[in-house]
């Protein structure tokens, strides 16, 4: 059994059910229409990211669902998911906002894990300069910030 | 371009609870609107390491916010206070400036710190908003006189019990110490106060010779409890006629850490089979007793009610509990026949994702028949689902290669730890345990012989490798890395190396090093206790580490 997706930019893509049905949103529209042959419009999701969500859908395919909030807490990523991140910020972000949408938990489980990785021990310069942001606060107020919050200062 | 600013505040929000609280106050200060999304997440869940903050965070909480013009501590959801003695009038004043906390930690030392520094503190101005202020709790208390420096901390922390549940009680998770101890009575009496509405309740308690009738109290004053921690050097008491007790469907963690007798802790197990329908999901039982004695001998009698107590706790929990932990209570062979044997009757799986199965071996008239193969059936019991195991192996005649069989059928087994226990001498076949599960990612070993004769698997994926207690020649080690191609973390804790373990054809020549060959040259490696047998009174021998042949990372001279 299939199910046809159409991008944004109108690709065509046709996948397992059960791939697709890592999606929630996916989930609910098929179980809504029932069997059809039309593609199920999908207008805030690109080819290119789409391509990037089905193949991990399909690697992901026999994983056990896990409601642990440890398990989901720890910022851990195997391998495969480590490889599969390794892709420019604009996409990276990119995917994230797709599992939002999509409603796919654990890949936007492991996008959120990936970027709290890239802050984790960095002090704010770095940060700003991993991900390209401005400081538009003064210097008096950074200094203000620090003093309020000394308390959390500490590791 | 700036992406991650851009991204939607729920998207902010994962992120965040993904970093510590000083990742997380590091990220504050990246930019404005960085800043503005996550501010009040910083102060969602509070923890103070140092009492010499608290000045500041108090007012800091009583602030208004940019953008919504609320104080931030209306933000603020838990508060831990993991430090020293707090004063009391700030205590006061956070807890003022934060009106929906729900949840209360005080781990450690501090309340009876605290308390014991009450004198020095006492102030009469407090706010008088609250209920029972934290400021006058030394007031509150009644002297006759004659109290011990320790009835005085005791009755200190009974008020200040007091201040805490009265004014927060709609705390749905508390944890604290408990200073001194209650008599039964005044147990049952503080037990009551308890904010009923509490999900998670963690209490230490020294010395506490622990009930059922106790914990029955806990469930009765706070029904919608769903976990229950116990601590820290509880003993658990005797029970000679098993009380009748009402079924709870609410609990689904269940913790005890104690300093008892075996055969009294298997009750607890009993308990857990009369008292936890199938939403348990975790129980967990940790007894530091074997420490004191090794070897308890049970009664026929105690023999008898062990045995009942795994056949009714495998009957009601053996295929929905998903984590256990038996630790120091006696390894009692016939518990996993019935575990197993529960999943087999019942046509359900185990659910069983993580075990930690340790202790000394409790001979009862009951297991002779299952004896070493023990580990083995508990293996075939939680094979499908299990993700960390950690076990000793106890028994004196385990056959080590069935066990790694076995465990090499473990499809999901990423996570193991093996220990041999202090009156069993081990040489563990370690490359063929790395052949038989090929999908383990961390491994700790904690016996004393390695068998590297067998042929090492190729690119095995383990990333993190414990050896501890064992005796080791460079070589057995430099090969056990080689196998070890993805490893990131290495920890060798009280190694003794020895270059006389070598197989009696080997030609031996006086070594001048220990060389480890060190696949990866970005991982982290700790040595705890390394030291060096034979070769004594030769200064020259050294230990070299290196990520090729050719470079010398670093190394270090003996003695």
């Amino acid at each position: 059994m299939s199910v046809r997706l159409l991008s944004s930019d109108s690709e065509d893509f046709t996948v397992a059910k059960e791939v697709a049905e890592r999606s929630m949103l996916i989930k609910n529209m098929l179980e809504d229409v029932g069997d059809n042959d039309n593609p199920i419009p999908l207008p805030n999701v690109t080819a290119k990211i789409l391509r990037k969500v089905i193949e991990w859908c399909e690697h992901h395919l026999g994983d056990p669902v896990t409601n642990d909030e440890n398990e989901r807490r720890n910022t851990e990523i195997d391998e495969w998911d480590q490889k599969f991140m390794e892709v420019d910020q604009e996409t990276l972000f990119d995917i994230i906002l797709a599992a939002n949408y999509l409603d796919i938990k654990p890949l936007l489980d492991v996008g959120c894990k990936t970027v709290a990785n890239m802050i984790k021990g960095k002090t704010a310069e770095e940060i700003r300069k991993i991900f390209n942001i401005v400081n538009d606060l003064t210097p008096e107020e950074e200094a203000q910030i620090r003093k309020e919050n000394e308390w959390a200062e500490d590791r | 371009m700036d992406y991650l600013s851009q991204l939607p505040q729920e998207i902010i929000e994962l992120i965040a609870h993904k970093l510590s609280q000083h990742d997380l106050f590091v990220f504050c200060t990246v930019c404005r609107a960085i800043q503005n999304k996550t501010f009040p997440l910083l102060y969602q869940h509070v923890t103070l390491t140092d009492s010499q903050y608290m000045e500041r965070l108090a007012t800091t909480l009583a602030k208004l916010t940019n953008d919504t013009m609320k104080p931030l501590g209306y933000f603020t959801r838990s508060l831990t206070f993991k430090c020293g003695a707090l004063d009391v009038s700030l205590l006061d004043a956070i807890a003022l400036a934060c009106p929906f906390v729900t949840t209360l930690r005080f781990p450690g030392m501090c309340l009876e710190l605290t308390v014991s520094n009450q004198s020095a503190r006492t102030s009469s101005d407090y706010p008088t908003q609250l209920p029972r202020p934290y400021t006058n709790f030394a007031s509150n208390i009644q002297y006759t006189g004659n109290e011990d420096y320790r009835s005085c901390l005791f009755l200190g922390f009974k008020s200040f019990y007091d201040c805490i549940v009265s004014n927060h009680p709609h705390l749905t998770s508390l944890s604290f110490t408990h200073v001194g101890n209650f008599d039964d009575d005044e147990f049952r009496m503080y037990m009551r106060k308890l904010p009923a509405g509490l999900v998670e309740l963690s209490m230490n308690m020294h010395d506490r010779s622990l009930t059922i009738d106790d914990v029955e109290i806990i469930h009765k004053r706070c029904p919608l409890l769903e976990s229950l921690d116990l601590g820290d050097s509880l003993r658990l008491a005797e029970v000679n006629e098993p009380p009748i007790v009402a079924m709870n469907y609410v609990l689904k963690e269940f913790s005890i850490r104690s300093e008892s007798r075996n055969a009294n802790c298997w009750s607890w197990l009993w308990y857990a089979s009369k008292k936890y329908g199938h939403q348990l999901q975790t129980f967990r039982l940790n007894n530091a007793y074997n420490i004191y004695m090794q070897h308890d001998i049970p009664t026929t009698e105690q023999g008898r009610s062990v045995h009942n107590a795994s056949l009714d706790f495998a009957k009601q929990h053996a295929t929905t509990l998903r984590k256990l932990e038996l630790n120091g209570l006696g390894i009692y062979g016939g518990f996993w026949g019935f575990m197993r044997g529960a999943k087999r009757r019942g046509g359900g799986m185990s659910s069983l994702t993580r075990v930690e199965f340790k202790g000394v071996w409790f001979s009862t008239v009951f297991e002779s028949i299952l004896g070493s193969y023990v580990y083995e059936l508990m293996v075939f019991a939680i094979q499908s689902t299990i993700r960390e195991l950690s076990l000793s192996l106890a028994h004196k005649n385990v056959k080590v290669q069935d066990l790694c069989r076995a465990l090499g059928g473990c499809p999901h087994l990423t996570n193991l730890g093996i220990e041999e226990s202090s009156d069993t001498c081990m040489t563990f076949p370690l490359p063929f345990l790395l052949d038989q599960c090929s999908r383990l990612k961390q491994l700790t070993l904690k016996v004393s012989n390695v068998d590297t004769s067998l042929d090492w698997p190729t690119h095995h994926p383990i990333t993190s490798f414990t050896l501890e207690q064992a005796t080791v020649t460079g070589e057995q080690l430099t090969q056990a890395l080689a196998a070890m191609h993805f490893l990131k973390k290495l920890n060798l804790l009280n190694i003794v190396i020895d270059e006389h373990h070598r197989p009696p054809d080997h030609k031996y020549q006086k070594p001048q090093a220990a060389i480890w060959a060190i696949p990866n040259p970005n991982m982290s490696i700790t040595i705890n206790g390394l030291s060096y047998s034979g070769l004594l009174g030769d200064k020259n021998y050294r230990l070299i580490l290196g990520s090729s042949p050719t470079e010398q990372v670093s190394f270090w001279s003996f003695p």
